[in-house]
């Protein structure tokens, strides 16, 4: 078993109109095992911008920690709250400085820019190569369920409850496919107003 | 602090002043006069840069980064050694951030530069100071900052720096509005660039530069040319 | 000899076939009979089977399921209206690494009458081999007219594997990855004297908690009540929804509120 699934967990970001959704599941493991179902993957950034850390836990919070810290870094001395596309470029730097040593865990960057309130989703791999699509992007032990699944889910132009739904139905879609996630769920649904935080209850196998 | 090591030449005098970085601003005072204006939709700097039938032309403004650009009143080549190190601190910054460096940040570092260069061992402070012109595409307003070799720093809405500097800040503090255009802005800018001069102003001796949403940009010679036969 | 034959009882025999590789593969099936060809060019059964079947093989599709729960417990009746017997109990997940590949397994099969086997390891090798064995538990009932003791036929069957050992075969007749979870609701709850409705509940409920626990199993919890007459099947019951009754029934708080840190 590789160590990207190790302690497994799967997130997944859809973008809608004006909106984004981050969710998470709540499982964390030692390989078959499950050691807790509360362990969110998702972390608040600023206001409207959030990011998911998926892969080997300890170096999820590692990595969150030292982006923590460059975030904070920047937002004292420009005096603004940090972008979305500005931090994914900023984890994306600190992933490729450990090139060759790599953390294992994929970051993915979901939120709305802060003036222009513009939906902005990606993802990136353990060295930082972000791809940015316009509709949906998972990373995790489910990711390639989730990507399946999305498809099929997602619409172009959709408000804030419409873009739940689907990222929620992706999500448990995808849980019940994936032994290394699950255990409950939580959506963030971030638009302009306010970020409405929701539990989905999930299958416990 | 740098990597230089000694000891600071730059040292306090009895009275608490440091008198290299006075010395410093003589120099500037005495260099050729340089002006900028902020106007409600862009920004201006103007120069004196006399040429000579003998000698190839050398700008005295220079691009920075894309909305981004300076003039200088001092040292030619203090001047350039800093026009190098802002490009370089502009350029790292938008690797890092995947965005254009804002006018403060590039300010501030480059202030932060100056300022290192009164306290190393081994080095004297540079003998310019500097009028750094940008447009900051968030939330979209002209920029005109004042940089000095103390490492201290401005915000104006129009200054100017060089020899004269007090008759043209007079001028100035008489004609400008903030509700000047651009095209209005380099008009009033040469105008009080001509407050400095000795002899006439032709588009031989004058660079012009401005700023707005669409960048930075140097202004041609026809150009020029056009701006001061309208004066 | 080409390949492996595979006969009832006996897999040393002088047989005309399978002497030629051509002879084998254009040869129609012949009830009684099943043959192995080897893997072409001299490749090693394991090797072969470790390589494109294994763990680090490259097509997660072929990796053998792995990852199970399954138990069973013997228990008198408690009262008259009881009548005992053995509790078996799987779940129904099968899984190639962390990829769940069905839902729905049926992991009890049938070895004869009255005895059913679970499984564990690779689904075809035991689905295979439990057909091998009920196969030779019928003829063995015919042969003598009485019934195969259990001890006999799991004797029959670990002769059978014995004489593949080494060549690959995944076949783990009991138990599973999810077994030790089992194991301690068992050991907690397990009494000799049950009510029928006790000890199945029981049984259901240690597949539940190890569903919950180990990644590799999940789905519905099937059972098989084995009486002194009979053996009775009941419908699988979703391990999830008994997690839910489980944390209705102690009162446990299921609600989670994250923080938005």
């Amino acid at each position: 078993m590789s160590i990207m699934s190790y302690t497994g967990g799967t997130v997944l970001a859809m973008a809608g109109d004006d909106c984004v959704c981050i969710a998470s599941d709540l499982r964390l493991g030692e390989q078959m095992n499950t050691v807790a179902v509360d362990q969110k993957k998702v972390h608040k950034m600023s206001d409207k911008v959030y990011v998911g850390l998926c892969g080997f836990h300890s170096d999820a919070k590692t990595v969150l920690d030292k982006i923590m810290f460059r975030k904070n870094l920047y937002e004292l001395r420009e005096n603004r709250s940090i972008k979305p596309k500005v931090l994914a470029t900023i984890i994306s730097n600190l992933a490729y400085q450990h090139r060759f040593g790599s953390f294992f865990t994929e970051p993915l960057v979901a939120g709305l820019d802060p003036v222009s309130h513009k939906p902005y989703i990606c993802a990136m791999d353990t060295i930082g190569n972000i791809c940015t699509p316009e509709d949906f992007v998972a990373i995790g032990t489910g990711a390639e369920y989730l990507l399946g699944v999305s498809e099929s889910f997602w619409r172009k132009g959709m408000n804030s409850e419409e873009l739940f739904e689907a990222t929620a139905q992706s999500m448990l879609s995808a849980l019940e496919r994936d032994a290394a996630s699950g255990w409950g769920a939580v959506v963030y649904t971030i638009t302009k107003n306010n970020v409405n935080i929701r539990t989905i209850k999930a299958r416990m196998d | 602090m740098g990597d230089h090591y000694g000891f600071s030449l730059t040292t306090f005098s009895p009275s608490g002043k440091l008198m290299q970085i006075e010395y410093a601003l003589n120099a500037v005072k005495n260099g050729q006069p340089s002006v900028g204006l902020k106007a409600s939709d862009g920004v201006v700097l103007a120069t004196e840069n006399p040429s000579s039938p003998l000698y190839e032309e050398q700008a005295k403004i220079e691009k920075i980064s894309k909305h981004i650009g300076c003039v200088y009143s001092g040292m030619g080549p203090d001047a350039r050694l800093l026009v190098k190190r802002a490009r370089k601190i502009a350029i790292t910054y938008e690797d890092m951030y995947g965005e254009e460096i804002s006018t403060t940040q590039l300010v501030t570092r480059l202030a932060a530069v100056m300022q290192e260069y009164t306290q190393s061992g081994g080095v004297r402070p540079f003998g310019v100071s500097l009028l750094i012109a940008g447009w900051d595409v968030e939330p979209g307003k002209p920029l005109l900052f004042q940089c000095d070799p103390s490492g201290a720093y401005f915000a104006w809405k129009a200054t100017a720096l060089g020899k004269n500097d007090t008759n043209a800040k007079t001028f100035l503090e008489k004609r400008f509005s903030e509700t000047l255009e651009l095209d209005d802005g380099v008009h009033t800018s040469l105008l009080t660039l001509r407050e400095c001069f000795d002899v006439g102003m032709t588009e031989d001796n004058v660079e012009v530069a401005v700023c707005n949403a669409s960048g930075f940009h140097r202004l041609t010679k026809q150009q020029v040319k056009d701006h001061l036969g309208a004066l | 000899m080409w390949g492996l034959t595979c006969r009832e009882d006996e897999r040393d025999t002088e047989d005309a076939l399978g002497e030629t590789f051509d002879a084998t593969a254009i040869e129609a099936p012949v009830s009684g009979q099943f043959t192995f060809p080897n893997p072409p060019l001299g490749l090693q059964p394991k090797g072969f089977v470790n390589a494109h079947f294994g763990p680090d093989s490259s097509a997660k599709s072929l990796q053998f399921r792995k990852g199970t729960t399954t138990l069973a417990f013997v228990y008198e009746p408690l009262t008259e209206k009881d009548v005992g017997g053995i509790i078996v109990a799987v779940d129904s997940r099968a899984s190639a690494g962390e990829y769940i590949s069905s839902k729905s397994v049926m992991k009890i099969l049938d070895v004869s009458e009255h005895m059913v086997a679970t499984m564990a390891g690779g689904a075809a090798d035991c689905q295979f081999w439990c057909r091998t064995v009920n196969k030779y538990c019928n003829l063995f009932e015919l042969r003598e007219r009485s019934t195969i003791t259990v001890s006999a036929a799991s004797k029959y069957f670990a002769n059978v594997l014995y004489g593949y050992k080494g060549q690959g075969l995944s076949v783990v007749c009991s138990v599973g990855s999810g077994s030790l979870n089992a194991y301690g609701i068992l050991d907690t709850y397990y009494k000799p004297k049950m009510s029928d409705e006790e000890a199945m509940s029981l049984g259901r409920r240690a597949i539940m908690h190890a569903t919950y626990r180990d990644a590799g199993s999940g789905g519905v919890c099937n059972l098989v009540h084995i009486t002194p007459t009979k053996k009775i099947r009941y419908p699988g019951v979703d391990v999830s929804k008994l997690w839910y009754e489980f944390a209705d029934e102690i009162g446990r708080d299921i609600a989670y509120n994250p923080r938005d840190d």
